[in-house]
């Protein structure tokens, strides 16, 4: 199987090789592994730390936002014929050793995997603000796409090349992640969730959806709902 | 009451598009000249929303059919918001397109090398 690690990436060159550094060289299942960075014009040397601490860098010329960023590391990966994609935060907040875990739940016949920080025992210590913030745009998910899930804004995914054909977003800010959902739904692709640990440091808080942002997220998805896109 | 809650909720709006202009102006997003324009404007909402008398000594009340020239104005100014918000929006996606493209392109001409 041939597996790529999609990492959206704007102004992340303090912690990125680290987060590069702490991918398994050996996943279970997994033959070949391609680590893609999308660094979404950021104005840091992102792209080349990336480069140069082994990983694949695609450059945004424009920044269009976490999900634009998405888009093209999943366009890539259905170009060079990828069989598994997982996309994973740039800033760190994820625990690379869960990749397996997603994995693994595609191997076993799911199509679209995601990494639950809030599901079972929630680890590091997700601020208030945001654990309501979250549980509050699972609502919303749900009111909009008919599918309750734990973590709707995760940026920890798996994608069977199933899901990488079907789910094909228009939306590029952080609204892509329950436009995603939606469409996985539609094209009744078989969902799952996976806990995931979340490493919080101030850097990775710091670096988060802003609380506010949940209502940008409201209204473009009512935008793109009347425009038909989603 | 409707009209207090309309009144006020005119002035939070036209609040926050003033705090977004400023921050535009402030992150240099946007020009000097657009800043002050769009923060005169919403001044002016803001100013007309809770006294709304000063459009009728403004336009001289019942005398020059105003109303309806200023309920032709909104439909006029409505129309064009929208005109302005499909083009901005197909121009958004064309843009999209092409920078996801370019990105993947370039990096497809490295691997043929």
């Amino acid at each position: 199987m041939k597996l790529a690690i999609i990492m959206p990436a704007y102004n992340e060159a303090s912690v990125i090789s680290e987060v590069i550094r702490r991918i398994p060289l050996v996943i279970s299942g997994v033959l070949e592994r391609e680590i893609i960075v999308v660094d979404d014009n950021s104005s840091d040397k992102t792209a080349q730390v990336a480069k140069w601490a082994g990983a694949t860098v695609l450059r945004h010329h424009l920044n269009l936002g976490a999900g634009g960023a998405t888009m093209t590391g999943l366009e890539y990966a259905r170009r060079r014929d990828f069989d598994i994609a997982v996309t994973l935060d740039s800033d760190g907040q994820h625990d690379p050793a869960n990749i397996e875990d997603l994995i693994q739940k595609i191997i076993e016949g799911y199509d679209f995997v995601i990494g639950s920080r809030l599901k079972g025992k929630v680890t590091g210590d997700m601020p208030y603000h945001k654990l309501f913030g979250n549980k509050f745009l699972n609502l919303i998910t749900f009111m909009f796409y008919g599918t309750w899930v734990s973590d709707s804004q995760s940026g920890f995914k798996a994608f069977s090349r199933q899901a990488m054909e079907k789910c094909r977003i228009s939306n590029v800010g952080y609204e892509f992640c329950s436009e995603m959902i939606g469409q996985a739904r539609r094209a009744k692709l078989k969902i799952c969730e996976v806990p995931v640990r979340t490493i919080y440091t101030s850097y990775s808080k710091r670096k988060g959806q802003h609380f506010l942002n949940g209502f940008n997220i409201i209204i473009r998805l009512t935008l793109s709902k009347l425009r038909g896109n989603s | 009451m409707i009209l207090y809650f309309a009144k006020t909720l005119a002035a939070i709006i036209a609040i926050f598009v003033i705090a977004k202009t400023t921050h535009d102006f402030r992150k240099k997003k946007e020009s000097l000249v657009m800043f002050l324009f769009w923060y005169g404007v919403w001044w002016g909402v803001i100013i007309l929303t809770l006294f709304p008398q000063l459009i009728d000594r403004i336009f001289g009340a019942g005398r020059s059919g105003v109303n309806t020239f200023m309920g032709l104005v909104i439909v006029l100014v409505l129309y064009l918001s929208y005109r302005i918000y499909l083009k901005a929006d197909r121009t958004e996606k064309a843009l999209q397109l092409l920078v996801k493209d370019l990105a993947i392109q370039k990096s497809e001409r490295f691997f043929k090398r």
